[in-house]
């Protein structure tokens, strides 16, 4: 019997992603951000997500809050990086019209890697005391006692996706990963989450993972769908594939700041039908003048 | 001696300051849009510290030689010439251990013990004039061995008293409560870098001083964007101008496309 692949539509393998749904992503600021997804998820309505970031997110979770998908955003970093705070983000939380649970970039590490063994909650150290941190979010900040010696430290809740979504230059069509670039948590949210999606610039022949396993950075076994979604990050980066679009990037902004975004999206998001019909608007001769190699 | 040079840009300048101060065989982290301590780790490994190792934040990048400045300390870029890659797992381990022994903060508000803050501005936390991307690593300021604070803008509404919100904890009230909570080893901040002085923190108070203002830039206009008090000597310096081999360094082999020269307009 032949062995199954897990290659899906888009429409297909975002189907698991339900109003309530809490997702999370890859990004380290504009690289690897699974911007494709994002329109998708758009496309299909998505609402009432709950955004389980990684340490410097942005772009992705600021275009969801425009487009009506989000209900609450654990943060750590929320922003646009060199082109300044994300506009739609800062008006929500300015307006309280998303739920906000301030995390940050150790805590979201270390409850990553509670879900991902199990844990019942996540170890913090002491200097959380001299933040605001547990004193604006006691959900997810306790204070507690180290058992052994006496001494202050604190614990959080694990990080639990339901549904992580990651983008990749490479994986086969069993879910076998591979990041190029930077290692940004993709695979420590993978064990983290109970669904895992994978999108990517291309799907690798399995012979080619079998001739370098080591190069796999998140195995098979941990993915539900494969998703083809070559310039799948654009106007992020993809690394080891192509440069983030300052273009784009700048105009996404501008736009943001001018309370604008409902135009970016019926440009951009909505007016496309499909992800190739962003990929035309786009054009050939600006998607590949951002090629790295 | 160098000749000093005269036709420097103030965040060159700024690049000047933080290098000289690193010193060879340290490890120093950066953060996102790290263009100016990223700028200041190539140059000081260029010239005074060659074992200074380094870390260009998202990208996992150890010792990145791209031999240009980019936009992003997360891009891919980076880890040309790099020695490793490190994982953000990784990086999260080695820093809440503090082995680091520096990092670089910016942040929405500074305040006269070096607190930093990028949650928010406002005393209501729900609905606040200004919400700050996030806390992101700057509670980490309290692994590392000392760290750097870098303004892009001298502003009496950044640099205040007291901020509204605590993110990363610098001499946090000025007492020795902080003390008991830091990592071990962590000695708090060491200078404040804007684009109109220098700060350092005075030991016994643990507050900022005026160290030094730099060249065409008078004390009386540095107080006047500073929304607090620091600690005044007698004697304000003059912060050093780039000598002519800083110059050539950051001109001609870490920032040949010139970021540094266009990101601060004075």
């Amino acid at each position: 019997m032949p062995r199954t692949s897990k290659v899906k539509s888009a429409e297909e393998a975002f189907k698991v992603v339900t109003p309530g749904t809490s997702i999370a992503m890859t990004c380290a600021h504009y690289s690897s951000v699974p911007m494709g997804a994002m329109r998708q998820l758009i496309r299909m309505g998505a609402k009432d997500l709950t955004i389980i970031p990684t340490p410097s997110a942005g772009l992705a979770i600021d275009l969801l809050i425009a487009a009506g998908c989000v209900k609450k955003v654990f943060a750590s970093y929320v922003g646009l990086e060199f082109l300044g705070l994300a506009p739609n983000y800062r008006r929500a939380a300015e307006q309280g019209t998303v739920e906000i649970s301030d995390i940050d970039e150790t805590s979201i590490v270390l409850g990553y890697r509670a879900a991902a063994t199990g844990l019942p909650f996540a170890l913090l150290p002491a200097f959380y005391k001299l933040t605001d941190l547990p004193g604006i979010n006691p959900s997810m900040f306790r204070e507690i006692k180290d058992p052994f010696t006496g001494s202050t430290c604190y614990a959080m809740p694990p990080l639990k996706p339901d549904v992580a979504i990651l983008h990749f230059p490479q994986c086969d069509a069993y879910g076998n990963a591979r990041q190029l670039g930077g290692h940004h948590t993709e695979a420590l949210i993978a064990k983290a989450s109970d669904h895992v999606i994978v999108t990517t610039e291309e799907i690798i022949p399995h012979e080619q993972v079998m001739a370098d396993p080591t190069r796999t950075t998140v195995p098979g076994l941990l993915v539900n769908s494969v998703v083809k979604l070559p310039y799948g990050a654009h106007p992020g980066s993809c690394p080891a594939r192509y440069s983030y679009d300052e273009k784009h990037l700048e105009e996404y902004a501008k736009l943001a700041r001018e309370g604008k975004s409902a135009d970016y999206i019926a440009k951009y998001v909505t007016g496309p039908k499909d992800h190739y019909a962003y990929l035309d608007m786009i054009g050939a001769e600006r998607l590949t003048g951002l090629r790295i190699c | 001696m160098a000749r000093a040079h005269t036709d420097y840009a103030v965040a060159e300048l700024m690049a000047c300051v933080m290098a000289r101060d690193f010193k060879d065989g340290e490890l120093g982290a950066m953060g996102a849009a790290s263009q100016i301590p990223m700028a200041a780790a190539k140059l000081a490994r260029a010239t005074h510290a060659p074992n200074l190792n380094w870390l260009s934040g998202g990208s996992g990048a150890i010792n990145s030689k791209l031999p240009y400045l980019v936009q992003s300390a997360a891009d891919y870029r980076n880890l040309f010439g790099a020695e490793c890659r490190l994982s953000m797992e990784d990086i999260v381990d080695i820093e809440v251990r503090g082995r680091c022994d520096f990092s670089c903060y910016g942040a929405i508000q500074v305040d006269k013990h070096g607190n930093l803050n990028m949650l928010a501005v406002g005393k209501d936390y729900r609905h606040p004039k200004v919400r700050g991307p996030g806390s992101v690593g700057l509670s980490l300021s309290a692994a590392f061995r000392r760290f750097y604070i870098y303004l892009t803008h001298h502003d009496p509404r950044i640099l205040v008293e007291k901020v509204d919100f605590i993110s990363g904890p610098g001499f946090w009230d000025g007492t020795p409560e902080r003390d008991k909570y830091v990592q071990p080893g962590a000695l708090g901040p060491c200078l404040c870098v804007t684009p109109l002085g220098v700060f350092d923190f005075d030991p016994a108070k643990r507050e900022m001083r005026l160290k030094s203002v730099h060249p065409g830039v008078s004390v009386e206009h540095l107080l006047s964007q500073t929304g607090f008090r620091p600690i005044v000597p007698a004697k304000v310096g003059e912060t050093q101008p780039p000598g002519a081999e800083e110059m050539r360094l950051l001109r001609e082999v870490i920032d040949r496309e010139g970021i540094l020269r266009r990101m601060i307009r004075s």
